[in-house]
């Protein structure tokens, strides 16, 4: 048992110097500056996308008060081209809502996945 | 020192990654090198795992070494490369020899550019698994629980493929050397 461990130990500091001789080098000397140059490109796309998802939750917000500061105004008793107003708000309520509903969902996915995968910056 | 290197990058500094791009490419290309056997492969897989890793820093943990994860990214991308390649991950040797020899005669008195020549070419000949282990166990003096960590493999697997690798490896250097001396005679 002491043998073998004594020449698993001997085969092992062979094994040691001649695996240590097999270091490889990176042949592309230009490596580094084309993985950062990537790697700036990323950030700058990062950076894009977070202006996108701003705005877009910018102008959803927008459109959300647009929407219903016109409800407000549809719902009052006034006529046009001889219809009731009022009488076509619970259509717009439900296709607004489906509308919103629809947006947000999407902006929400697209905030936390963003969040997720680009935790840095 | 490496910690704040990589802090100063998860603070948003990201040419403070230029110290772990030069201190890990050597070894991290050896990596994939040792699983995929071609350098513009190994070179892709190289800068993905340098993306990967960039990208995820902040999900970094400190509580293995930097080199660990980052060898680990490595590895992981290199097989899915090899998958996709659908090259043939079986030893070079369909049996292994239990009669192997240990290294051969006179390879000691070989200069040493011979030498890493001959190294690198049985290491190439052998199979991705058996090279990575080889050269992550004795090459990066990694214990065979990091050597676990970085595969994943499990302790029993990593023997396994230490004690055939090993015997492999000089089986292949010694046909190698007796194929180089008939060539040459």
């Amino acid at each position: 048992m002491f043998l073998m461990e004594i020449i698993n130990k001997n085969s092992d500091d062979k094994l040691n110097n001649l695996i240590g001789e097999s270091k490889l080098e990176m042949p592309f000397s230009d490596f580094e500056e084309r993985l950062m140059s990537r790697i700036n490109s990323k950030i700058r796309d990062e950076k894009s996308i977070s202006r996108n998802i701003r705005l877009s939750w910018l102008f959803f917000g927008l459109g959300t008060t647009f929407g219903l500061l016109l409800s407000v105004i549809l719902s009052s008793e006034k006529e046009v081209l001889g219809i009731l107003l009022g009488k076509l708000i619970m259509p717009l309520y439900i296709i607004g809502g489906i509308v919103i509903l629809l947006f947000a969902e999407q902006l929400i996915k697209l905030t936390i996945n963003h969040k997720k995968h680009h935790q840095i910056n | 020192m490496e910690e704040a290197y990589i802090k100063r990058v998860i603070g948003g500094d990201a040419e403070a990654f230029r110290f772990l791009i030069r201190k890990y490419q050597h070894m991290a290309f050896t990596v994939a090198m040792s699983v995929v056997k071609d350098e513009y492969t190994a070179e892709e897989i190289t800068q993905e795992a340098f993306i990967k890793a960039f990208e995820n820093l902040s999900k970094f943990r400190f509580q293995s070494k930097f080199s660990t994860w980052l060898y680990r990214i490595v590895v992981n991308l290199a097989f899915r490369q090899l998958k996709k390649l659908k090259r043939q991950e079986e030893s070079y040797f369909s049996t292994t020899n239990d009669n192997f020899s240990d290294e051969p005669d006179g390879f000691d008195s070989l200069n040493k550019t011979d030498r890493t020549y001959y190294i690198n070419r049985v290491l190439n000949i052998l199979s991705p698994k058996e090279s990575l282990a080889l050269r992550l166990f004795y090459l990066d003096e990694n214990s065979v629980e990091k050597v676990n960590e970085i595969t994943g493999w499990s302790a029993s697997n990593t023997k396994v493929i230490l004690h055939r690798a090993r015997k492999n490896f000089y089986s292949a250097l010694s046909e190698l050397l007796q194929k180089e001396v008939k060539t040459i005679l």
